[in-house]
């Protein structure tokens, strides 16, 4: 018996030192010279070139991680706390998470800083420091089938009510599903509709809106109701041209729905041309146009989006110089512009723009901030969950929608009350005028 | 000569004897690393969320504070509406699952315990849904439920009828339901299968004897015989049930009328900055799903004992 169990013990003993030894192996740095956590693995053909490209370059070795976009926060998180990465990727919202930011390194001294245009410089930096490279911009816009448009006789719409003869047209076409191809299984699409709809009806005719009811609490939507019912009846109107039973349909089948060329236009964020190219297999062309949500056609010439992401260094880096190295390379000329003919988002370098023709027609109107971003008090931003599918299922009255977007006001004030960010958000957006 | 039953019930008193007499060291020693892994991984994560959960935790110790109650407060209050609307699914979920589950389960272990030339097959069969991944399984069965070329909308339209299946929030969570019921029923099956077989041949026999037709003889021997095997199905689908968001992640994004407390937690999670927030709402989860269990534990073995 004593014999058994001392070999019992010693396997115990040796169990467990294997175990630790795998969680230490896992912890620590296994022997790369830098590492690189993404966010987009869309785009993993493109850094695993870049990787290569820099490793033969630099002599150096690369691990380089991606993670799913909804899991890529809290990753980033723990890996930083760890510091267990030296460049991972940010989005300009970032800058307002307190943990993630005082993790970023200051990059004032790149050269590449420079060329970074106006706009991604905007949302690049905080306080007048550099804190993000800037790698793209993303608008939302409508992509339609070049060869129905044609077959319908059918111009680019400038304004609402030529937008909506384009739908009746299509509506008469009896090749087609509907004009307008919504897959809203997962629900979030709405905002992308909701987005495109809101500048040219709320900012283009009064910039100032969110800022003015952000500054005066009593101020609030209903008061101001004419934009927003305007904002509300038009999404009604467009839901119906989408598809019967639009709701039931996976944002994952969109490309195969739209490259059967039974819709007419389809409207997504900038980045989903890649997808629907590969999907419609050269069957027919896909033009884009931004949403013309306003009567005034001066109104429609900006096209609601974000800057889409960039890199940043862990201040905290073991190897700071090769990090800077890294982003250096990303943004040299010949790179950035393989960068932009493959991972088809709009450019944060002033004068460059991607080779491919259709892509830079994308990206051919200015960038409006998205609206989720202005983060206004008492705003229901949640659409999806709240409103969004009411529009859909076109039953919703205006003054119902109105109502619920202020519904949960309490709620929209407690998260406000304890997102210590978005005060410097606001603050971001209007230095000028509010003082945190 | 000894005949081999005998030797082997010498074997089994033998081995008894042993028992009885193991040494305490070596009883501790069987169940450390149980323990160890036990208080690594369950305990110690368990006691900081607790820990956090009256914080205002938002991914950096050195910058956390203590908010007292606040969390706990606001779920009860600011958050209320989204969460209880959320335990509400969650038990409608629960009783969409669970008692056709163990119906079919029973059923199919029924069958298949039955001696026939195919029982095999079957067996196999039924079980294969429970070895596929969530995500395998959420992929077909949502291109099934696709609006547009897919099985279900083809049969649909034989009677000029359409859906839009799992946006369709009367029916999501319904869909859902049999989506699970189909992956899981073989689990559950393989222990009732599992609990029939160990029902004694000889009580059947007896019944026979006495006139008992098949429905009496379930009734009767079989059901109450195998009732620890219903006890532990039925917690088996509670614990799965009321934790359930995978399907909702892969299937529905939680939109439709299909946010669980689960799935909620899970987007909580990663949307909120403050996990101080999602540790207090996991906490009331716990009082909520634990409460739920206790309760089902106290009366199943009141069940049992009657039995």
């Amino acid at each position: 018996m004593k014999k058994y169990m001392k070999k019992y013990i010693y396997a115990l003993i040796a169990i467990l030192l294997l175990f630790t030894t795998c969680i230490g192996f896992t912890a620590c740095r296994g022997g790369a010279d830098l590492y690189v956590l993404s966010s987009r693995p869309e785009d993993d053909d493109y850094y695993r070139w870049l990787k290569e490209q820099f490793e033969v370059e630099y002599d150096c070795s690369i691990d380089l991680a991606t993670v799913t976009t909804d899991q890529y926060q809290n990753t980033v998180n723990a890996q930083l706390r760890a510091d267990a990465i030296d460049v991972f990727s940010v989005e300009s919202t970032y800058l307002f998470d307190e943990g993630l930011y005082s993790k970023m390194l200051t990059l004032d001294d790149m050269s590449y800083n420079n060329k970074i245009n106006e706009y991604a410089a905007k949302y690049s930096k905080l306080d007048g420091e550099w804190k993000i490279c800037p790698l793209n911009i993303v608008t939302f816009v409508v992509f339609y089938n070049k060869e129905v448009f044609a077959r319908n006789n059918l111009e680019i719409p400038t304004t609402w009510s030529e937008f909506m003869d384009v739908c009746d047209a299509l509506s008469a076409d009896s090749k087609l599903i509907a004009p307008i191809l919504y897959c809203g299984l997962e629900s979030w699409p709405v905002n992308m509709i909701m987005s495109s709809i809101e500048y040219p009806v709320v900012r283009a005719v009064d910039p100032e809106y969110y800022y003015n009811v952000w500054v005066n609490e009593t101020q609030r939507f209903d008061e101001k109701g004419g934009l927003y019912e305007e904002y509300f009846d038009k999404a009604k109107e467009l839901f119906g041209y989408v598809q019967d039973n639009c709701a039931g349909t996976s944002y994952g089948n969109k490309g195969r729905l739209f490259g059967q060329g039974e819709f007419g236009m389809t409207i997504d964020g900038s980045w989903a041309y890649k997808d629907l190219t590969a999907a419609v297999d050269g069957n027919f062309e896909i033009g884009s146009f931004v949403l013309p949500a306003s009567d005034n056609a001066q109104n429609n010439t900006k096209a609601a989006g974000k800057m889409g992401g960039g890199w940043a260094i862990n201040k905290d880096s073991a190897n700071i110089d090769l990090a800077k190295k890294f982003l250096e390379f990303q943004m040299r000329e010949d790179i950035y512009q393989k960068y932009l003919d493959d991972v088809q988002m709009d450019s944060t370098v002033t004068g460059m723009k991607s080779k491919i023709a259709e892509i830079s027609n994308i990206y051919r109107y200015e960038t409006a901030l998205n609206f989720e971003n202005y983060k206004i008090n008492g705003f229901n931003y949640q659409m999806q969950n709240s409103y969004g599918p009411e529009i859909i299922k076109g039953t919703a009255k205006t003054s119902t929608l109105l109502a619920a977007i202020q519904s949960d006001n309490d709620t929209s004030k407690a998260i406000w009350s304890q997102d210590k960010n978005v005060k410097s958000w606001i603050n971001f957006n209007h230095p000028e005028k509010v003082s945190v | 000569m000894m005949d081999k039953r005998t030797k082997s019930n010498k074997g089994f008193l033998a081995r008894e004897r042993t028992n009885k007499a193991i040494n305490p060291v070596f009883a501790m020693a069987s169940v450390l690393p149980l323990v160890f892994f036990l208080v690594l991984f369950s305990l110690i994560p368990a006691v900081i969320s607790i820990a956090v959960s009256f914080t205002d935790y938002a991914g950096v110790f050195k910058t956390m504070e203590f908010v007292g109650l606040e969390n706990y407060i606001n779920v009860f209050t600011t958050l209320s509406g989204e969460i209880f609307p959320a335990f509400g699914r969650t038990l409608e979920y629960a009783a969409l699952v669970i008692l056709p589950l163990q119906i079919l389960a029973l059923g199919s272990a029924l069958l298949v315990n039955m001696k026939f030339k195919l029982s095999g097959f079957f067996r196999a069969l039924f079980f294969m849904p429970s070895i596929l991944g969530t995500a395998v399984i959420c992929s077909v069965w949502g291109m099934m439920f696709d609006p547009y070329d897919s099985i279900f909308a083809t049969i649909l339209s034989w009677f000029d009828k359409t859906s839009a299946f799992l946006g369709d929030e009367n029916i999501a969570m319904v869909l859902i339901a049999i989506i699970a019921l189909w992956s899981s029923f073989g689990y559950s099956m393989a222990i009732y299968l599992a609990g029939l077989q160990g029902v004694d041949r000889e009580y059947y026999e007896a019944a026979e004897i006495d006139g008992a037709n098949a429905w009496n003889k379930f009734w009767k021997i079989t059901f109450p015989l195998i009732m620890p095997s219903v006890t532990i199905c039925i917690f088996i689908a509670l614990q799965g049930t009321l934790g359930m968001s995978d399907y909702i992640i892969f299937l529905t994004n939680g939109a439709h009328g299909t946010t669980t407390i689960g799935f909620y937690i899970y987007r909580l999670t990663l949307n909120s900055i403050n996990q101080g927030q999602v540790a207090a709402v996991s906490m009331v989860n716990f009082i909520f799903v634990s409460s739920i269990m206790l309760l089902y534990n106290k009366l199943m073995r009141a069940r049992e004992e009657q039995l």
